[in-house]
């Protein structure tokens, strides 16, 4: 075998606080699965079947609204038996988890959310990483039917499907995390029945809502350093990008006509803000008139200097064009890419006598900037 | 790192003889074609179909004949028409073919085999982007220097290659002009489908009028008509794109990249082949050597994954030790390859796991059984 074993592809491993939430999430798991073997195959165990006239309903105003911490929340056919423990981690930190499950005829839902004082501890991908590892090694005796990627209000996560062997029970797993909470999202029906109470399961997914405030972007303390170069690929911006040092986002507003946009910046600078480097996301209406905001975006750009260079640029697919302003005391490299739900405003300002030095750097930066 | 080392090795082993080979082939790519029985018009030999691979996804596929259901890597790509519009190697198309494109083939009319295109120019705008490619044009449709004044209900004739990538020669379709739309589209009666976008479309004539942008969304309930960029959005994006800087002959790996791009999507292949024989075994290791990006990477891995995964589902078999001979030879080959350069392309660019989930997934299935089903059972 000539490939690299599985911990050897691992960058870092979690810590402490991020592998207790592992732990408890596969033990959810387990309640989930063994819920949905156990404890719901008679109909008539907790009540009459959906289809047979159930309490359940699929109308929006009768589903039960259960908060997750936050402002996180999800939609639940009836009231759940909801459960509340808070406990310690080995750092004095504490961990608050809410379960709450609702059997209703054949159909089971459970949602367990973990927050964590101190932050889940860890790169959100990589915990996310190991809660599918858990899964799957918590799944045994359960055949996976599907795997995928998910995003959710800006957080990473995965949804798993699995049923028993002997294909009677059909669960679905969601799992996603942010940047303090660990969430999972379970939903099991018979096999035979999954059609019968799809729209239940629509709507119990589509009602998971994310607190965005808890979205895993990048926390860093803003230094650029040119040393330690670092890829930011924020799942509230959508696009890629390798900037000097700990990148960290800052929120602000972009005012065009009457609307105004909230926007997320991403940058680094030095210590005397002589230079910095920072890639500004701005989400923008579809029908919004982008020939008068890239013209908008220009002025902005040019505001205090002189417009040296003006050219057409692209980046994977997506066009816009590149500035080179000159200001009394900097130069500005200024990229806009647009896209038809944002604009990305990509920068690189630096003292007049920075400029050559730094060439290589500035061409890395932009180069690095893509839609993956 | 044993096996980290290992990979390295054979890339610094290989790379000697790669160089020179791609020396040799520095020149434009000349591509075989194939004749058509039905004469074909300028028009047509200036079309390219365009094959792109922004992303490769995960899903379960299942053989029930064997009973066994396996993890398969699906490529989120997609295709589109283009013209030359310049000898230089210039081709015009819809910048939503080109959209978040991470690998793009060319494939001219007739032929099978791919060249890679790289995007020059995309108009920020409108839905018009300019790739080249380095190779000499078949024909070339001229764009106008300005736009002359169109009528409604006058004839418009466009060409392209809808619906099924595999077709080589594109298929011809007339309609009328309806009117220019409030946002500068053109509204035509052309019955276009997917795989037009980018065409060209030319008047009575022969004078090209624009490009198709997009058909009738059927699920809004529209039917029976394609909206145009006009030509003369056109106009200014080809100046541009004729100042970019001509793109460098493809180099011998770039080619078979190319190549493994349009097999991966299902161009260039002929429907009766399987996964497994689409492309050679020895082409899929020589790109895996050095693919280049990790985006690359990446796509050389999902297909080298279904190429095993393919043969394993032909065979009716689980697993690479229940296959024998060559079958196994292969089969080992292509997983290797493909768990290989996943590690590689994700430890070169972290961003890859999130954009291509195929990655992660593979990770779970080589350490842990994914596959847990019994084939004796179902």
């Amino acid at each position: 075998m000539n490939h690299p074993p599985l911990d050897e592809t691992r960058r870092t491993k979690p810590t402490r606080a991020a592998r207790l939430s592992f732990a408890g999430l596969a033990f959810a798991v387990s309640s989930v699965a063994a819920a949905s073997n156990l404890g719901c195959y008679n109909p008539n165990a907790h009540g009459r079947t959906a289809n047979g006239g159930t309490q359940a309903t699929t109308s929006s105003s009768q589903w039960f609204h259960q908060s997750l911490g936050g402002a996180s929340s999800v939609d639940i056919p009836k009231q759940p038996q909801t459960e509340t423990a808070r406990s310690r981690l080995d750092n004095g930190s504490r961990l608050t988890t809410i379960n709450a499950t609702a059997m209703i005829g054949e159909m089971s839902f459970f949602t367990v959310s973990h927050t964590f004082e101190a932050g889940v501890g860890g790169s959100p991908l990589e915990v996310l990483d190991d809660l599918f590892d858990s899964f799957v090694g918590d799944a045994d005796g359960l055949e996976i039917v599907a795997a995928d990627a998910a995003w959710r209000n800006g957080h990473p996560g995965s949804v798993i499907e699995v049923q028993n062997h002997d294909a009677t029970r059909r669960l679905v797993v969601h799992q996603y995390v942010g940047r303090s909470r660990a969430y999972l999202f379970g939903y099991a029906v018979p096999s035979g029945r999954s059609a019968t109470y799809a729209p239940y399961e629509r709507h119990f997914f589509e009602s998971i809502a994310l607190d965005p405030a808890d979205a895993p972007s990048p926390a860093g303390n803003g230094h650029l350093d040119f040393s330690q170069w670092s890829w930011v690929y924020p799942p509230e911006a959508e696009f890629a990008a390798e900037l000097p040092g700990s990148s960290r986002r800052e929120d602000s507003t972009f005012v065009y006509g009457t609307e105004t946009y909230d926007t997320f910046t991403y940058i680094v600078r030095t210590d005397d803000a002589r230079t910095t480097m920072s890639v500004r996301m701005i989400p923008i209406d579809e029908d919004s008139r982008r020939d008068d905001m890239l013209a908008r975006l220009t002025m902005e750009a040019s505001q205090g200097g002189t417009l040296r260079l003006t050219r057409p640029a692209m980046r994977t697919g997506y066009g816009g064009q590149a500035l080179v302003i000159d200001t009394q005391a900097t130069v500005r490299y200024v990229l806009h890419i647009l896209r038809p739900d944002a604009i990305y405003v990509i920068t690189h300002e630096m003292a007049r006598a920075d400029e050559q030095t730094m060439a290589e750097s500035r061409r890395r930066f932009f180069n690095s900037f893509m839609f993956p | 790192m044993r096996n980290f080392f290992y990979g390295l090795l054979s890339v610094c082993l290989l790379a000697p003889a790669l160089h020179a080979n791609a020396q040799s082939s520095a020149t434009s790519a000349r591509l075989a074609a194939i004749d058509s029985r039905v004469a074909l018009r300028d028009l047509d030999r200036a079309c390219v179909r365009i094959v792109v691979i922004g992303g490769v996804s995960p899903y379960l596929y299942e053989n029930r004949e064997a009973r066994v259901r396996r993890l398969w890597s699906n490529t989120s790509g997609g295709f589109g028409t283009g013209f030359f519009v310049d000898a230089s190697g210039i081709i015009a198309t819809a910048a939503h073919v080109v959209r978040g494109a991470n690998l793009i083939s060319v494939i001219p009319t007739g032929s099978d085999d791919a060249v890679p295109g790289t995007v020059v120019y995309v108009d920020p705008i409108r839905d018009i982007a300019f790739l080249r490619v380095a190779m000499p044009a078949p024909a070339v449709v001229a764009v106008p220097s300005t736009q002359r004044r169109l009528a409604v209900a006058e004839p418009l004739f466009a060409t392209g290659f809808p619906l099924d990538v595999r077709e080589r020669f594109p298929s011809a379709l007339d309609g009328v002009l309806g009117r220019e739309n409030n946002d500068g589209d053109l509204q035509t009666s052309l019955a276009v489908n997917s795989g037009n976008s980018g065409g060209p479309v030319i008047d009575a004539n022969g004078v090209l009028i624009g490009l198709v942008s997009r058909g009738a969304n059927t699920r809004a309930g529209a039917q029976g008509f394609a909206l145009l960029e006009p030509v003369r959005y056109v106009i200014p994006g080809l100046e541009l794109a004729r100042a970019s800087a001509a793109v460098a002959a493809p180099t011998d790996i770039e080619l078979k990249l190319a190549r493994v791009v349009a097999d991966a999507i299902g161009a260039g292949t002929d429907e009766r082949r399987r996964y497994y024989e689409r492309t050679p075994i020895d082409l899929v290791e020589r790109v895996g050597v050095m693919p280049g990006s990790p985006e690359a990477m990446m796509v050389v891995a999902g297909h080298a994954w279904n190429i095993h995964i393919s043969l394993l589902d032909h065979r009716g078999v689980r697993d690479v030790s229940q296959l024998t001979g060559t079958d196994q030879q292969t089969a080992t080959r292509m997983r290797d390859l493909a768990l290989r350069l996943v590690g590689s392309a994700m430890s070169r660019a972290p961003y890859l796991e999130r954009s291509y989930s195929f990655g992660r997934v593979l990770m779970v299935q080589e350490n842990r059984s994914f596959v847990i089903r019994d084939a004796g059972r179902n």
